[in-house]
């Protein structure tokens, strides 16, 4: 049997996340919980980024850590072009979608 | 002085995947880390303080998290997954169901009471509870496939945890109780039957039999509805009851762990309304089977789970049965 091709979906956290990185460039997980004022948590943030690794909508390097942070690399997140693409797709089925309901 | 995140970094290692620990807690704990260094360096020791304690708490609740869902995965991937997984899973699983009856509990109390750790009294109340079901569900969860090694361990650790329920139930509770009571009604406060040890309770059964002219194991005067002590002896059972469902609702998963995803669901979230219903309704099943003795109605559940335990152990599974063909 033929594999079904997915179509990408973006939840909302996914979705402000991916514009977040888009818009400022890379960051690390904690930096995107202060950006996004408030509405994402720390508790789910490192949860939805590995998925969204995982997706291809982002990607990650590691950066070295000094000796006094425990040699622990923090890891630093950023859009790939797929995620900008999904993104953008996804932004205007949003409108659409807006559009028709307002009517 | 530690590094943020130290110790709680050791037991990831010990209870997440390694993808898991790369992937979630490992930046996790580096952000903490990096963020406390940079409030240190700065010279803002308050700051640093919240952020040790509050990425802590993160990254505790990303192990939680983390454990619960490596088990489920490992449940798929690894049929007989080592006892350690279970612990883990068992130790999440009833870490967040305490917390969360413990906070229904709280928000249903009707008095305002100004200790800082009123909730530490609740929590030999919902221990009993909460044990077996992480245990259970754990189990369920993570064994896919019977085997003799893992039947064991099984065995070993539900009997631990009996042993544990009932040192719980028959001291501590007591005493979390009428301390609990002393410090809604601002007081001393006497000391109820419920509020009894194990053996406490039994010297009073027997001293309640003599005085009203009971037999041996009668609870009741069937001529006159006076002489009534079954609620007494209901309680007084149920707690011995409450020590053993870890060994019987941990049988009764080991017996359905290796049915269908559906099947055993149904059959877990089965057990825990049951055995709420049986020991934390707010109407004792006493009154419900008036005809039946109470030892009888105090361990119903356990029979029941040990009961259902045995046919699903005596009946393989299909997939079983396929292994079986196959070997």
């Amino acid at each position: 049997m033929a594999k079904r091709s997915r179509v990408p979906t973006l939840s909302p956290k996914e979705s402000l996340i991916l514009e977040l990185l888009v818009e400022r460039g890379e960051m690390y997980g904690l930096q995107l919980v202060s950006a996004s004022r408030r509405r994402l948590k720390r508790g789910t943030v490192y949860v939805t980024l590995g998925r969204m690794e995982d997706k291809g909508y982002i990607s990650s390097r590691t950066e070295e850590a000094p000796p006094e942070v425990g040699g622990l690399p923090r890891r630093m997140y950023a859009a790939t072009p797929f995620g900008e693409r999904v993104l953008d797709a996804w932004t205007r089925v949003v409108g659409h979608l807006m559009e028709a309901f307002a009517k | 002085m530690s590094r943020p995140g130290d110790r709680l970094r050791a037991i990831a290692a010990r209870v997440c995947s390694p993808r898991a620990l790369e992937r979630v807690l490992d930046p996790a704990i580096a952000d903490v880390r990096w963020e406390h260094q940079d409030a240190l360096r700065r010279h803002r020791r308050w700051r640093a303080r919240w952020l040790r304690i509050t990425g802590s708490l993160t990254v505790l609740y990303l192990i939680v998290r983390q454990a619960s869902v490596d088990g489920a995965v490992s449940h798929r991937r690894s049929p007989t997954a080592p006892i350690t997984r279970v612990l883990a899973a068992s130790a999440a699983l009833v870490g967040v169901m305490t917390a969360l009856l413990i906070a229904i509990l709280m928000s249903n109390t009707p008095f305002r009471v100004e200790q800082p750790w009123f909730f530490l009294y609740l929590l030999p109340a919902t221990l009993p509870f909460t044990v077996p079901w992480g245990f259970a569900l754990a189990v369920a969860l993570i064994h896919t496939r019977w085997c003799w090694q893992s039947a064991c361990q099984t065995l070993v650790v539900a009997s631990v945890l009996s042993v544990m329920t009932l040192v719980t139930v028959g001291w501590i509770l007591p005493a979390a109780n009428q301390a609990y009571r002393a410090a809604v009604f601002g007081g001393p406060v006497s000391t109820g039957f419920n509020e009894l040890t194990l053996p406490e309770m039994r010297r009073r059964l027997a001293e309640e039999r003599e005085r009203l002219s009971l037999p041996f194991g009668a609870d009741r005067n069937p001529i006159d509805p006076t002489v009534d002590i079954s609620e007494s002896e209901y309680s007084y059972q149920s707690r011995l009851a409450v020590s053993v469902a870890p060994l019987a609702f941990g049988l009764f998963a080991f017996g359905v762990s290796a049915r269908r995803r559906a099947l055993r669901m149904l059959g877990m979230i089965s057990m825990v309304v049951v055995h709420f219903a049986w020991y934390g309704g707010m109407r004792s099943p006493v009154a419900t089977f008036s005809a039946l003795s109470p030892t009888v109605v105090a361990w119903s559940p356990n029979a029941m789970s040990v009961l259902a335990a045995v046919i699903l152990l005596a009946s393989p599974s299909p997939a079983q049965k396929r292994i079986h063909r196959s070997t």
